[in-house]
């Protein structure tokens, strides 16, 4: 046999090894991954008694006994007759939709501005949108529940409450919509609305009637975008709707009282707040890194 | 001097309006305004409601202190205490994250099945942070959870509790609870890591490695010389986002430890929670909160700093 293909065949199996291995550890990071929302999932349709039962510490096979229960969808039907939650779902999509519809109409006017023009203090101005995004939660909510609280819009009124929800999420969505939109925009080459001006556009028709059919992926994964950061909010909600309109977020924490966990009814209800976000984002992955880094990062 | 002198129209109103305000400018103004209503007037109020000590039952006044609450912080030291966990939190989260992030990247970049996998691991992300808390406080319970189950049949966990457990880790490392909160972030946000550095694997230029393959370098070397170099910027990016989010969001936290137990897990912006809304002490949080913003402010420069460089040599 030749000495070169011997080293070539143990260089195969080596690459075959190291595919293995490769597999190995992505697989093994993929049941991490999953687990905690596999669980999650299966346990809301488990009856308490089930869903608390393990195995002894150091007893492998009765790992069996997670998959063995008869399905039941007690608690969703709890949440909605024992709990009432759906006002909860309706204050919830009233906010996140209204603050996200303003981000996108608002941020997408402002990003193509600061995509295109050339203003005196761009750099300021886009600079001090940024940090609006990135200012921690609490900090920015200390000013504005006493601002708030002085115009007696978080008395315990439904419509009062919401209004605070909404322009709370947008100072996080619109700041989040201008960057994201602005990379979107600057990938759209500047030719077209010239071309456009050519032939006697005006500015506006030129942005309205060509540049924003253009971007109109980039402004439905914006929108999608903002709507999962306000949806999943909590801590704004509990200070700021806690009287009137209570999302769902803070009504799944209040199923954990001093006095006990409703363990099958939290389970579902996050299941619930999950599944509908997971859903959306899975259909916009393509601009996600785009999103989630404020245009930093493309793809 | 012949011809026709045209006098100048009167411009109207509106037209001097317009040529003050270029089209583009226009187009912001509405966004300018309303973010300049709901965030920089509330920014205002914030300092100066930090040099007040504010009113604690209806009727009283606000009483101007000055620098107290910011010269009282010395003294908190709960403060201080949060101010070293949250660079704790921060160093091990990124860490951690950006350790599994970028090896996961690298594994599954270019593999048969890349983008099965991508949506599998792009799952936790999109989990409310609520949710996170509640899932993981359900997976460590003692008595019916399945990680503590699985940990301590593993032998890796010493305490009969997680969340419970102020024991510090390896004697000079945070309490053991710490490291099930930190846990639960390195669940949520490694896909964001993996989703970045393969949006920046994806951008190395294929000549380089060609190149580095030609001169025989090993995968190693190719690695670290080319690979690592191009996606450095990238990298940069997710760990300032990181850090903005790790500072953010308290959500997972006040669901599992409430910054419990014995203050091991009170990171500051939870500490700034607990002072405003549970104590509140509106003129202590604002000086909290105006540090911890003035700190993000400087981390955001340090962004746009980073967003810049990376036009001038485009990676995306």
């Amino acid at each position: 046999m030749d000495k070169t293909e011997l080293v070539s065949r143990s260089q195969k199996r080596k690459k075959k090894i190291l595919g293995t291995l490769t597999y190995i550890a992505v697989i093994v990071f993929l049941i991490w991954t999953i687990t905690p929302l596999f669980v999650m999932v299966v346990s809301s349709f488990k009856d308490l008694r089930e869903a608390f039962q393990i195995p002894q510490v150091g007893d492998w096979k009765g790992v069996i006994k997670f998959f063995q229960f008869t399905p039941t969808t007690r608690h969703y039907v709890e949440l909605f007759t024992m709990e009432d939650f759906r006002p909860f779902i309706i204050n919830s999509l009233i906010a996140s939709i209204s603050a996200s519809i303003i981000a996108v109409i608002l941020g997408s006017l402002a990003a193509y501005g600061l995509a295109r023009g050339r203003i005196p203090g761009e750099e300021h101005i886009s600079f001090w949108i940024i940090s609006c995004r990135m200012a921690p939660v609490v900090a920015v909510m200390v000013p504005l529940y006493s601002i708030f609280s002085g115009l007696g819009l978080l008395e315990a009124y439904r419509w009062r409450n919401l209004l605070c929800l909404m322009l709370a999420y947008t100072t996080f969505s619109l700041p989040f919509a201008v960057w994201f939109l602005r990379s979107f925009f600057e990938d759209i080459p500047t030719e077209i609305e010239e071309a456009a001006k050519v032939d006697g556009c005006s500015n506006f028709r030129a942005f309205w009637d060509i540049i924003l059919p253009l971007a109109k992926p980039g402004i439905v994964a914006g929108f999608i975008l903002c709507m999962i950061l306000s949806w999943n909010d909590f801590i704004f909600a509990s200070v700021l709707g806690q009287q009137g309109a209570k999302t769902l977020p803070v009504a799944t924490s209040e199923l954990h009282s001093t006095v006990d966990i409703k363990w099958g009814r939290i389970l579902a209800s996050g299941t619930m707040l999950c599944v509908p976000m997971l859903t959306l984002g899975l259909l916009i992955k393509k601009y996600l890194v785009q999103g989630l880094t404020m245009g930093a990062v493309r793809q | 001097m012949t011809g026709e002198w045209q006098v100048p129209r009167k411009k109207t109103f509106f037209e001097r309006i317009q040529g003050a305000f270029p089209f583009h400018f226009r187009l912001m103004l509405p966004a300018i305004i309303v973010l300049a209503i709901i965030t920089l007037y509330p920014f205002f109020w914030m300092i100066w409601l930090s040099l007040h000590e504010t009113a604690m039952n209806p009727g009283e006044q606000d009483i101007f202190v000055g620098l107290a609450n910011y010269a009282n912080l010395l003294d908190d030291e709960v403060f201080l205490n949060g101010v070293k966990l949250l660079i704790w939190y921060f160093v091990i989260c990124l860490s951690v994250e950006m350790f599994l992030g970028v090896s996961i990247a690298l594994l599954i970049n270019g593999m048969k099945y890349e983008n099965l996998f991508v949506i599998l691991f792009l799952m936790p992300m999109m989990v409310a942070p609520i949710v996170v808390g509640y899932l993981y406080s359900y997976l460590y319970n003692v008595s019916f959870g399945w990680y503590f189950w699985f940990l301590k049949s593993i032998g890796f966990l010493q305490t009969d509790t997680i969340l419970a457990s102020a024991k510090p880790v390896l004697g000079f490392l945070p309490s053991v609870a710490f490291f099930g909160v930190v846990a639960a972030d390195v669940w949520n946000w490694t896909p964001l890591i993996i989703l970045i550095v393969l949006a920046g694997l994806k951008n190395v230029p294929q000549d380089q490695l060609e190149a580095a393959r030609m001169d025989g370098a090993g995968s190693w070397r190719t690695l670290w010389d080319v690979t690592l170099p191009n996606i450095r910027s990238v990298l940069l990016i997710a760990g300032i986002l990181r850090f903005m989010d790790n500072v953010r969001y308290i959500d997972t936290i006040y669901v599992l430890t409430k910054g419990g137990p014995a203050d091991s897990t009170k990171i500051l912006p939870f500490h700034l929670y607990n002072i405003s809304f549970r104590y509140f002490e509106f003129g202590r949080g604002a000086a909290v909160g105006f540090i911890l913003l003035l700190f993000i402010i400087f981390m955001a420069m340090f962004f746009v700093k980073v967003f810049k460089k990376k036009e001038v040599a485009p990676v995306g």
